[in-house]
């Protein structure tokens, strides 16, 4: 039972048909690239081509390269790999948890989550194979048959645990992404005149022809895989968590990781879903279908998602008090007063209170406002992992091992080579593909406004076709069938829905 | 051998999908046997018209959950209980609770897999095959009917136009015997 309630802005806005949508999101990706697209593509390959000779020198030398020390192991390597992760788990959650909330404003926005999703594993996942140093060994870590005994990984370890996880998180999000984009692929197939791009298209489409059986399984299916993507996103982000928590470090052995970490991640993720969205919707002009509605609704999750961050910082220096334990005592009161406080005023400063300002409803849908602040909020929440991990380990349990942390120029390099090869890829896909998920918009026309009258939307008519006839054929079997025949379900025998802003001749049953 | 059957039908194309659903209403009354139905976007409520039974994948997904499970549970074992048994640190040398992590990751990542893939194969889906199209629009903003030309061809034309179609004709509908993908000789056997 679908009902849309009449106060929420349309998710579609203006007088729009099927045709005009696939018209004005497949335009962009047929069209030849821009000069904007050509700049912004020379200068993140660039970035990502000297960033690979950065890398190369890297696995040439070693991870001495890095500012990292006996005390802090870990810094900006793994830093960078939960900030990365966090960011990735947006798009799944728009994809997977919104579509099994029947939420139906994720159908403009989901496409393109997605894809950051993928695009963000590829770079987090270089992470953990980047920091082993002997790259060339790596293999070891799966539990593949040799002849060493044969050897086994400790299946105990958070970091084996990391390995599955990761894999299967990015397996699963390409395989829930491809197969949602087979449609729109075929729509652009048959839409192609040229030769080569035919050809190329209706190898990826695997012969989607849109029959009803199809569409059936299809929807089964995605349905599906967002109930299996929304555990696993809890569980992969948990089990990041895990790689901190199942030690001993004060401020890293605590039981509120896991929610922390998913509910940062969220936070993480859609403040860089805003950032890549606003700049997408305005330089294609999609701005009708990633409404600022949209973006209003992606800042309530922000606020939401950056109040529970906060609750978890107060929780955990409540309970760093509570516990008596001297060491945590310390890990907490260093984290705001100790040499990295200014880190920690970075972080508690962009999580907990500047996604406040979403509070005001003039605020959340003002687009050129909330980019600012999705800056902030990609700032804060890669200073939050810092602090996690550089602040704790610099200085914990005994005095005389304590020291500090600054990153060298490979460090800063490769993270931002990361940005080369994230946006690289990105651009690769909102020029070729169809940034918004064209199927899915089309599906949600009708009942996204309001359920009105469908005159406005009848195509182009052919020899046989007669337009008032139409209408008037559907109006009389409104009639006819007693239910609202504009919506979803519009079977005969199920309950009609009465439309609030139909007064009087409401069709109810 | 794969065998391309052609069945003389009518094809009827909508613009718009209500119109499409009223019509196929007109038509269940009339008993006039649907042959196939192609829409670009999943239209709600065709389901039931058409008589489409929901679909066994979710089983299929739940089976393919449980062999994730049992091949991750199988690995672990075999490795660290019975060919490699180690005290690690105390932990038990069967630690099944530090199983959890990777048997859920398993029975996930078998279940999508298997489930997508099984998708694509009942579906005829697979890299390059050549789509059937009785309209170029279906995937863009047509909708299109096709129904068997028994001998009632007139009736049912006479029942789409009521219905407000776009277009009617008579044309051949190609299907085959095969169950899974066709490969890529059904190209030379189509129109």
């Amino acid at each position: 039972m679908h009902y849309e309630s009449p106060i929420r802005d349309p998710w579609i806005v203006g007088e729009t048909d099927y045709k005009t949508i696939s018209n004005e999101i497949c335009g962009p990706a047929e069209a030849a690239p821009t000069k904007w697209w050509y700049m912004a593509f020379s200068l993140s390959l660039t970035v990502l081509i000297v960033g690979a000779c950065v890398l190369t020198y890297f696995f040439l030398t070693g991870i001495g390269l890095w500012g990292l020390n006996k005390t802090i192991g870990w810094a900006w390597d793994i830093t960078n790999f939960v900030w990365w992760i966090g960011i990735g788990h947006a798009g799944t959650l728009i994809s997977a948890i919104l579509l099994i909330f029947r939420q139906e404003w994720r159908n403009s926005i989901n496409r393109s989550a997605e894809a950051m999703t993928i695009f963000a594993v590829f770079c987090a996942g270089s992470y953990p194979v980047l920091h082993m140093g002997r790259v060339w060994d790596g293999f070891w870590v799966l539990p593949l048959p040799n002849d060493l005994g044969p050897l086994w990984p400790n299946f105990n370890s958070a970091l084996l645990w990391d390995v599955f996880a990761i894999s299967t998180y990015l397996t699963v999000s390409v395989v829930f992404w491809y197969t949602g984009i087979i449609p729109d692929l075929a729509t652009l197939r048959d839409r192609s005149t040229k030769k080569l791009r035919k050809f190329v298209l209706n190898f990826f489409s695997f012969g989607w022809t849109g029959a009803v059986k199809h569409w059936n399984r299809f929807e089964l299916v995605s349905l599906i895989l967002a109930g299996v993507s929304t555990p696993l996103v809890l569980s992969v982000h948990s089990i990041v968590s895990f790689d901190f928590a199942t030690s001993l470090i004060p401020a890293w052995h605590t039981t509120i990781f896991p929610p922390y970490f998913v509910a940062g991640a969220i936070y993480s993720g859609f403040g860089m879903v805003l950032t890549l969205l606003i700049v997408a919707r305005k330089v294609m002009g999609l701005e009708k279908y990633i409404t600022i509605g949209h973006l209003e609704a992606m800042c309530k999750v922000v606020v939401l998602t950056g109040s529970l961050v906060g609750i978890a910082y107060l929780t955990e220096f409540f309970i760093a008090w509570w516990s008596g334990d001297p060491y945590e005592q310390f890990a907490f009161m260093n984290r705001v007063f100790g040499p990295y406080g200014w880190a920690w005023c970075f972080m508690f400063g962009c999580n907990a209170i500047i996604p406040q300002v979403f509070w005001v409803r003039k605020l959340r849908r003002n687009p050129a406002f909330i980019w600012v602040i999705s800056i902030f909020i990609n700032i804060g929440m890669w200073f939050e992992r810092f602090v996690i991990i550089v602040v704790a380990l610099h200085r914990d349990f005994l005095p005389s091992s304590w020291a500090m942390f600054s990153p060298t120029w490979v460090d800063i390099s490769i993270y931002v080579m990361t940005f080369g090869l994230f946006f690289t890829c990105f651009l690769l896909f909102a020029k070729y593909l169809p940034v918004i998920a064209i199927a899915e918009e089309k599906a949600i026309l009708k009942s996204t406004r309001g359920g009105k009258p469908v005159e406005a939307i009848f195509g182009r008519g052919g020899q046989d076709y007669n337009q008032q006839l139409a209408f008037d054929l559907v109006m009389a079997d409104k009639a006819r069938n007693g239910h609202k025949y504009a919506t979803h379900d519009s079977n005969p025998g199920e309950e009609g829905f009465v439309d609030p802003l139909e007064q009087g001749g409401g069709e109810d049953e | 051998m794969i065998k391309v059957k052609r069945t003389p039908a009518i094809v009827a194309i909508f613009e718009d999908d209500d119109l499409l659903k009223s019509a196929i209403r007109d038509g269940n009354e009339k008993g006039y046997k649907v042959l196939d139905c192609f829409t670009p976007f999943p239209v709600h409520g065709i389901e039931k018209l058409l008589g489409v039974k929901r679909s066994n994948l979710a089983v299929a997904a739940f089976v393919f959950g449980c062999i994730g499970f049992l091949c991750a549970m199988t690995m672990m074992t075999y490795d660290m209980r019975v060919d490699w048994p180690e005290d690690i640190g105390g932990k038990p040398t069967w630690p099944l609770t530090s199983f959890i992590p990777i048997l859920f990751e398993w029975s996930v990542l078998f279940s999508a897999l298997g489930m997508t893939f099984t998708f694509f194969w009942i579906s005829g889906m697979f890299p390059g095959a050549e789509p059937v199209l009785y309209d170029l629009r279906q995937t863009d903003d047509r909708f299109v009917l096709i129904y068997e030309d028994a001998s009632r061809g007139e009736e049912i034309k006479e029942t789409m136009r009521k219905n407000g179609v776009v277009e009617v004709r008579n044309e051949d509908f190609i299907s085959h015997n095969f169950p899974g993908p066709v490969p890529l000789i059904l190209k030379r056997n189509t129109k």
